[in-house]
């Protein structure tokens, strides 16, 4: 019995659910990373970025190369934050404009 | 004269590691470094094997490239990126994978910025130099915030500033070969080689101060 609880306490730490539109998600930018990598929210959710980084980074939508107007935020400096509402279905590919390595997904469904 | 800046400036990032993060009880790892074998002392010898082993490798990669011999370039270029690996691999072994794998691209971006600064000179290309001197300055920030990130007592401009003096000492390579002033392309290696000192042992004491357990003595 206790190995079924304890089984379940630990499947259910580690199921990764999609977001409710109200939670407040956040994705920290640290050490030239988006964390996390990949978000499953629903549609409406506010996901907020904030940079850890002593430099500017941006939240950008599509690839490096290929932006497109689902949302950019510009260039923000540590400390600063960037918060989109997702509101229709899609998976929404974003990078970091001045570090193109840094990209990242978030997937609204 | 460069040299006693480059040594002032690792001075200056060592007085203000001390000033910015660790507490005056915090400098055990002093002790711990003196007390050969120590990981920490590992940690600063492989740090400076790896950091000049970089500027060796990219003179060889930088002028066989001048010179137009391509089986050396590439053969100097794919050693060139074993040690970048190498770099990105400790860098990971300390701050964890992640940060391995997010260091690495920004690592070979400056790389990158070499090889066109190195294109410039071979073709006579001002421009291409210029931009390339003005991308490798504004890696210098990057490269400073990454490390200022990982250890809150890495300041970002001193580290920028070492980091600045790293691609003059370099570029000072890359001109004297371009000039087939051999001599003087040595003496500027052996120079960038022994400036790789003043980045790699402040990191690696403000890694052994951040991180006393992975550091103690053996």
């Amino acid at each position: 019995m206790l190995v079924r609880i304890a089984l379940a306490a630990f499947i259910s730490s580690v199921s990764i659910a999609p977001a409710c539109a109200d939670d407040a998600v956040k994705v920290d930018i640290k050490l030239f990373q988006f964390k996390p990598k990949e978000l499953v929210v629903k549609p409406g959710t506010t996901v907020t970025w904030t940079n850890g980084d002593a430099i500017e980074h941006s939240v950008t939508a599509g690839a490096p190369g290929k932006p497109t107007e689902a949302f950019d935020s510009g260039y923000f400096t540590k400390g600063g934050s960037y918060a989109h509402t997702f509101q229709a279905p899609g998976s929404f590919n974003y990078f970091c404009k001045r570090h193109p390595n840094m990209h990242a997904v978030v997937k609204v469904e | 004269m460069k040299r006693f800046k480059s040594t002032f400036a690792a001075l200056a990032l060592g007085t203000a590691i001390a000033l910015t993060g660790i507490a005056s009880s915090d400098f055990s790892f002093i002790a711990t470094a003196q007390a050969a074998p120590s990981k920490a002392a590992d940690l600063r010898l492989a740090l400076n094997e790896l950091l000049s082993e970089h500027v060796t490798l990219a003179a060889a990669a930088t002028q066989a490239a001048l010179r137009g011999r391509k089986s050396e370039f590439e053969a100097a270029a794919g050693a060139l990126d074993m040690n970048s690996q190498d770099i990105a691999g400790a860098i990971g072994s300390v701050y964890g994978k992640d940060a391995g794998d997010a260091f690495l691209p920004l690592w070979r971006k400056h790389i990158g910025f070499f090889v066109d600064y190195t294109t410039g000179k071979a073709t006579g290309s001002k421009k291409k130099q210029d931009k390339a001197v003005k991308d490798l300055l504004q890696y210098a920030t990057d490269f400073g915030a990454f490390l200022n990130s990982a250890t809150p007592a890495l300041p970002r401009d001193a580290v920028a500033d070492l980091v600045k003096m790293h691609i003059v000492s370099l570029k000072d390579v890359v001109d004297a070969q371009a000039a087939r002033d051999y001599k003087l392309a040595f003496e500027k290696i052996r120079a960038a080689s022994h400036h790789m000192q003043m980045i790699a042992d402040p990191l690696a004491d403000a890694i052994a101060a951040q991180f006393p357990d992975k550091f103690a003595a053996k």
